[in-house]
């Protein structure tokens, strides 16, 4: 019924309080795949992505009414699944009084554990790389590489210059390089 | 010519080896995943708004009424005055900091000079007095020379009536004793001596 519209009258329907379970589901099909494997990509276990994703569409119901019209209904939902994404690691490294490290470790273990893993294959050793960044570098070479998202779409939802973003994805993509080349 | 693939033409610039690595996706999600969760989480937001509607309906029915009002065409009318900042002038010449340099080098000026004062006051008072020196006339000092030798004369005179009055009060049996007291050999060692002084004082 509403899947023909665009994302403003969406938003707009939602504020007027009109069919609001129908606009939102709309909503959430139209975006959920790519939200999910962002943050599958972060987080890497299906289980911790499933509940970041319930986290990220449960923040986007609450705030929908506040959402400002002139913003990219997209670039708010992918701020959002980072941001949540980012806290549910920490929350995790805090939990378990993980360093740095330690966290990559763990990242790389959840990797061992997915069904298909092997570790001969190019796409998985990539993954194993990927987790050996740091956090910010993770999601600006996720964003950028998988995603092929523009730098200046990425400084809105980082809010981050876009040369620092430049910076941080040149830094990303050697030191996946190295560890390729090394492993 | 534009780049049409301008994010694969960076990272082949980054990382060739990157570049031609395949961008498959190794994970999966469970069957059926996505078709169900629009369905899962509506029932979750609705479950959240009936436990806060259970908790409390009254605070639930106020939340959306804003009892706030803001007076007509606030909104549009709305602007933020900033007055733009009057640029500060920094003069090339500063007078207030030269005059600041000046009574610093004065003070340092005047405590390094009474410093010197102090500390050389007795080496000027010794070069006033010598200087008062050499203001002494040609005369006096020829007077101050001749006074000086006639002195040395009579002290050397003196000097010698002395030793030939104590050359006097030995008489020749206290020479002849003393010399019988010291062994043959050692005398004429001491006449060789004496010899080889005068002729080195001659030569």
């Amino acid at each position: 019924m509403h899947n023909d519209l665009n994302d403003i009258e969406l938003v707009r329907l939602f504020k007027e309080d009109k069919n609001r379970d129908q606009v939102f589901t709309v909503i959430v099909k139209r975006y959920q795949e790519r939200i999910y494997w962002q943050i599958r990509r972060l987080v890497v276990s299906h289980t911790d992505a499933d509940d970041v994703m319930q986290n990220v569409f449960i923040k986007a119901w609450n705030g929908l009414d506040q959402f400002r019209e002139d913003a990219k209904l997209f670039t708010w939902l992918y701020r959002i699944a980072t941001n949540e994404s980012l806290t549910y690691l920490e929350q995790s490294k805090k939990r378990s009084s993980l360093s740095f490290d330690d966290m990559s470790e763990t990242l790389a273990d959840k990797l061992h554990s997915e069904k298909d893993f092997d570790e001969k294959k190019a796409v998985w050793k990539l993954q194993l790389a990927i987790q050996q960044l740091p956090e910010k570098q993770r999601v600006v070479f996720n964003l950028r590489y998988f995603e092929e998202m523009p730098y200046e779409e990425m400084s809105e939802i980082l809010e981050t210059s876009v040369g620092a973003l430049k910076a941080s994805y040149h830094h990303a993509v050697k030191k996946i390089e190295d560890y390729i080349l090394n492993h | 010519m534009k780049d049409h693939h301008p994010i694969q033409s960076e990272l082949s610039a980054i990382s060739p080896l990157l570049a031609e690595m395949p961008k498959n996706n190794p994970f999966s999600a469970p069957e059926g995943y996505f078709n169900q969760f629009s369905n899962r989480i509506l029932a979750k937001i609705e479950s959240q708004e009936t436990e806060k509607e259970t908790l409390s309906p009254l605070l639930q029915s106020l939340k959306k009424d804003n009892p706030f009002s803001v007076p007509p065409d606030y909104m549009q009318e709305f602007k933020v005055n900033i007055s733009p900042k009057k640029a500060k002038i920094v003069p090339l010449f500063n007078l207030k900091a030269v005059l600041k340099y000046e009574a610093a080098a004065a003070v340092i000026g005047i405590i390094a000079t009474f410093a010197t004062l102090f500390f050389s006051g007795e080496e000027k008072g010794s070069i006033a007095k010598a200087s008062e020196e050499t203001v002494i006339s040609a005369d006096a000092f020829d007077l101050f020379l001749s006074e000086t030798a006639s002195i040395e004369e009579e002290q050397t005179e003196a000097f010698e009536e002395e030793s030939q009055s104590l050359l006097v009060q030995m008489d020749a049996n206290m020479v002849s004793e003393i010399l019988t007291e010291i062994p043959e050999n050692e005398i004429s060692t001491y006449i060789d001596l004496i010899k080889n002084e005068d002729l080195n004082m001659m030569n």
